[in-house]
């Protein structure tokens, strides 16, 4: 199973590329995709699930075009979008039974399906209360629910876990984990602690390219040595490109600075740190 | 605060628009209800104009007298009550000394006075108000955010009342003067300086008011009536927990103030109730031309202070007690037992439903999810009105009634010998009867002749119908020819105006379900979701067109159903044989039957449904945006049937002078 994206290029409307010449291998397993606001993730997705035409380019599932497979690869397909804007007045069983509908699934097969998945993301006892008395985390619960209601071999998936608790965002990325043995999983999301332990490949966007993609540990291995905990005095600040510093912690005589940058700091007391995905962000991303 | 509020409402399009839908449906009812007069109506109006004038001054000197006998009968056990009322009955109608009393009828001020509808688009519009000034902040959640404010709680509220009562008062105001323009160019208004009293209508007016003065106050009246209907639905609306609690008290009251309006009388038992009614005293009839007053206490209270009274107390009532409620509690936004009901009501239904057809789920969802059922529900509810509609009425005078009562007898096939037979027979009676009427007439019995003499004219009249229809029926042998109550026939398919009112009625709601069908899912941008899915691109838009042609072909039917009611009680399916060149009422010389006449009008009516269904699909698939559709469409609609109704004709009359 694999899902290939060759060289695809989109421009809205003449003006700056959402996306220039993206080359992506997908296999099983899950893939984070990474990057800031208008850097194309959501483009990228897109494509991949069809909803729009790349203007050069293919995405290839096993060597075929998805344009050629047309319904056959959307019947491998399982898509929760970020935008929450649902049927508000259809209760959250109905809105599966219709999606199920819309997925080719038979009665039996959708029953089954629907009341596992309703118990899987802890909606259950609210199954019948209307989607827009939703609170916005019950909201994406649903949406979770409806991507995997056809068993998808590709999973397409934009921040799945915006709006979630602790408890229900571990729960969704466990689950997510026990997926992706036989599934291609992607993942669009800012945040980085969702993929940090479970992606398998992190692929960071920017202005519609790709600046780096690799496993997480090799990615992180890159900025081992530019991530600093600097200690200045209570009264004292820092001085640096400031976006780049991912915490200040305030102790009991002193300020300490944790900070991703490419020379070691002057004139104050610092010692490495362990990079994370957040330095790993902030350092292609600012 | 207020301005904030009053730009809110304002700068919110649908608002407008559909403040201007509610203004420009006040409009067609107007012209919905005018209707053509002949110069003998004026003619007899202007005589009964002449004799009420010259009747006046003696009828207020009859009043006076019988005033002062009245008081001079009373004695230590009369009622104070009756006493004082008398008393002030003299006194309000002294001043009414010399009111100038207009010899000219004022057929358009007569027709404004009657016309009472007004009220309901007010209420329409107060649930507008409703709607964008309070519950959309409250469903949307903003409501919380604002409550959290310094001046988030009574002043927030009260700003909103002020605007609503504006809006309410702006709304009247400008419907109000519409209704007058209206009737001033359709039928004029006549000399507005002269006096109330001009009017029979207002005969009963204490008050010394010219016509335009009468209009003023009225128009004021009406507004602070608006102001009262839009504070109680507002009071519904924020006190109440949930949208179902909202219009359940809110049409409970509106309810109960038609019943009493329409069931009591203020020579009644309850005559407070009826007169500080809002249905009643919105009525000009009553507010201006009807003189009564109520017992408080022994003390006479004119109804009209009275509604005032009560009206204004309930308004500042209904904004004290909601405003007081809003600031100590916040509703949930569901009432909890009906909520389960109907929870669990739709549990059931949706049960039925799990079927994998997109068919169903498509109709499901138009006509449940976005509560579109309501629009084929009112359909129905004019349709069920139609149907009298289109029944053939027995007769508009008595030579109808003489022609209706030969074809009775005749209906059915022609049969030469046995219509010579009773046409013979008729003639025999019209002879016997002008021979009584020359007998009574030479016998000096002026009375039984001039009655023998008006029968002798229906009967001739009717006479003259069927030899005239016979004759013609005698001259094609080659034919299949058929008894036909030709002035019957006449009257369901000259029916216009009731033909362009379910024309439009159809259309629209055809083109609100279209184009909720089609562009709905892009207006909630689902449509990316959707379009992911195995069965959502191809397979759900076919799914979709077979939605549209079966509630085409269904909502086409009902709509065509009076009508064809109407024919039935006409014609049986062996009388549809009869061509049309046969017919003395329509003068088409043409072959073709009544039957094929029938389905070729009733198939362009199919074919002109399919047409705007189809190009609002067109449209909603184009612009992704449901009520754009919608207005455009609907719009289109109106015009097309306003300018058929102004033209006198309709689809079926179109198409009969075509051939």
């Amino acid at each position: 199973m694999e899902l290939t994206i060759k060289d695809v290029s989109k421009t809205y409307g003449g003006q700056k590329a959402a996306l220039s010449n993206v080359n992506q291998r997908f296999t099983p397993g899950i893939y984070g995709l990474l990057g800031p606001n208008g850097a194309g993730k959501s483009t990228l997705m897109n494509i991949m699930t069809d909803n729009i035409k790349a203007d050069s380019g293919q995405v290839l599932y096993n060597d075929t075009d998805i344009h050629n497979m047309k319904d056959h690869y959307r019947a491998l397909l399982g898509y929760m979008p970020q935008q929450q804007t649902l049927y508000d007045n259809f209760t959250g069983e109905e809105f599966l039974w219709y999606m199920a509908a819309l997925k080719g699934m038979d009665k039996k097969s959708s029953k089954g399906k629907i009341a596992e998945l309703l118990d899987m993301v802890n909606l259950w006892s609210e199954k019948d209360k209307k989607i827009g008395s939703f609170s916005g985390g019950m909201k994406q619960r649903i949406l979770i629910a409806q991507a995997m209601l056809n068993d998808p071999e590709i999973l397409m998936m934009d921040e799945p876990t915006a709006g979630l608790d602790p408890s229900e965002r571990i729960r969704i990325r466990n689950l997510l984990s026990t997926l992706s043995e036989n599934k291609i999983i992607v993942i669009a999301t800012h945040i980085v602690s969702d993929i940090e332990f479970i992606a398998k490949e992190i692929v960071l966007l920017r202005d519609g390219e790709v600046v780096r993609a690799g496993q997480p540990k090799q990615l992180l291995t890159e900025i081992r040595d530019k991530v600093y905990e600097i200690e200045v005095g209570l009264s004292e600040e820092y001085h640096c490109n400031r976006s780049r510093i991912t915490n200040i912690r305030m102790g009991a005589n002193e300020k300490i600075y944790r900070v991703v940058q490419d020379e070691p700091p002057k004139n104050c007391r610092y010692q490495h740190a362990k990079a994370g995905l957040e330095e790993l962000y902030l350092y292609y991303f600012l | 605060m207020i301005v904030g509020e009053l730009r809110k409402a304002w700068r919110d399009k649908v608002f407008l628009v559909m403040m201007a839908t509610v203004l420009a449906a006040n409009i067609v009812c107007i012209l919905y209800h005018i209707e053509n007069k002949s110069a003998y109506y004026y003619e007899v109006r202007q005589q009964a104009q002449q004799q009420y004038i010259e009747t006046y001054r003696t009828y207020l000197d009859e009043m006076e007298q019988r005033g002062q006998e009245l008081m001079a009968n009373f004695d230590e056990d009369t009622p104070v009550f009756l006493r004082r009322n008398v008393e002030k009955t003299e006194r309000d109608y002294s001043r009414l000394s010399r009111p100038w009393i207009d010899a000219k009828y004022n057929v358009g001020m007569e027709e404004y006075a009657q016309y009472t509808y007004g009220i309901f688009f007010c209420t329409v519009f107060a649930f507008v108000c409703l709607e964008y000034l309070y519950l959309k902040e409250q469903r949307t959640g903003r409501m919380a955010i604002l409550r959290t404010t310094r001046n988030g709680r009574r002043k927030m509220l009260l700003s909103k009342w002020c605007v609503l009562l504006l809006l309410m008062a702006g709304f009247t105001a400008a419907q109000e003067m519409m209704t007058v323009c209206c009737y001033g160019v359709v039928d004029s208004l006549g000399n507005l300086s002269s006096s109330v009293q001009s009017l029979p209508l207002f005969r009963d007016c204490p008050h010394a008011y010219t016509l335009w003065q009468g209009i003023a106050v009225t128009v004021l009246h009406r507004m602070v009536l608006a102001m009262v209907i839009g504070s109680v639905v507002f009071f519904c609306g924020v006190v109440c927990d949930g949208m179902l609690a909202v219009w359940i008290t809110s049409c409970a009251w509106l309810a109960a103030q038609y019943f009493f309006a329409a069931n009591l009388t203020v020579n009644g038992s309850f005559d407070f109730l009826c007169c500080i009614n809002v249905f009643h005293s919105w009525d000009m009839k009553n507010y201006i031309g009807m003189y009564h007053n109520i017992n408080l206490m022994g003390i006479p209270v004119e109804k009209n202070d009275m509604s005032l009274t009560v009206n204004l107390a309930l308004l500042f009532g209904t904004m004290a007690v909601s405003t007081w409620l809003f600031a100590v509690r916040y509703q949930t936004g569901n009432s909890k037992r009906a909520f389960r009901l109907l929870t669990w009501l739709r549990g059931q239904l949706s049960y039925l439903l799990h079927v994998q057809s997109l068919f169903v789920n498509e109709l499901y969802k138009l006509l449940l999810q976005q509560n579109k059922w309501v629009l084929p529900a009112a359909l129905a509810l004019v349709i069920g009105g139609s149907v009298t509609a289109y029944m053939p009425r027995d007769y508009g005078f008595e030579g109808e009634a003489v022609y209706h009562m030969y074809l009775a007898n005749l209906k059915g096939r022609f049969n030469a010998e046995k219509s010579q037979t009773y046409i013979e027979q008729a003639g025999h009676a019209v002879a016997l009867l002008e021979q009584q009427m020359n007998e009574a007439n030479e016998a000096g019995d002026k009375g039984l002749a001039t009655q023998l003499m008006f029968e002798l004219w229906d009967k001739e009249a009717g006479y003259q119908r069927l030899t005239v229809q016979y004759e013609k029926l005698l001259a094609h042998p080659e034919a299949k020819r058929y008894w036909i109550d030709e002035m019957n026939l006449s009257c369901v398919i000259k029916r216009f105006d009731r033909d362009v009112l379910l024309f439009m009625m159809s259309a629209i709601v055809l083109i609100m379900l279209t184009s909720g069908l089609m562009a709905s899912d892009q207006d909630k941008q689902i449509a990316d979701l959707v379009n992911t899915t195995r069965s959502g691109r191809e397979k759900l838009m076919w799914a979709k067109r077979k939605c549209i042609i079966f509630l085409t072909v269904i909502l086409f039917f009902l709509a065509q159903l009076p009508s064809w009611i109407g024919y039935a009680q006409v014609l049986d399916l062996a009388c549809g044989g009869q061509q049309l060149n046969l017919l003395v009422e329509w003068q088409i010389d043409s072959s073709m039957t009544i039957l094929q006449l029938l389905v070729i009008i009733y198939t362009v009516k199919l074919l002109m449904d399919t047409g705007i269904v189809m190009l609002t699909a067109l449209m909603a698939r184009r612009t992704k945006n449901e009520f754009v559709t919608s207005v455009f469409m609907s719009t289109v609609v109106i015009v097309a049937g306003l300018v058929m109704y102004f033209c006198h004709t309709s689809v079926t009359l179109l198409v009969m002078r075509i051939l």
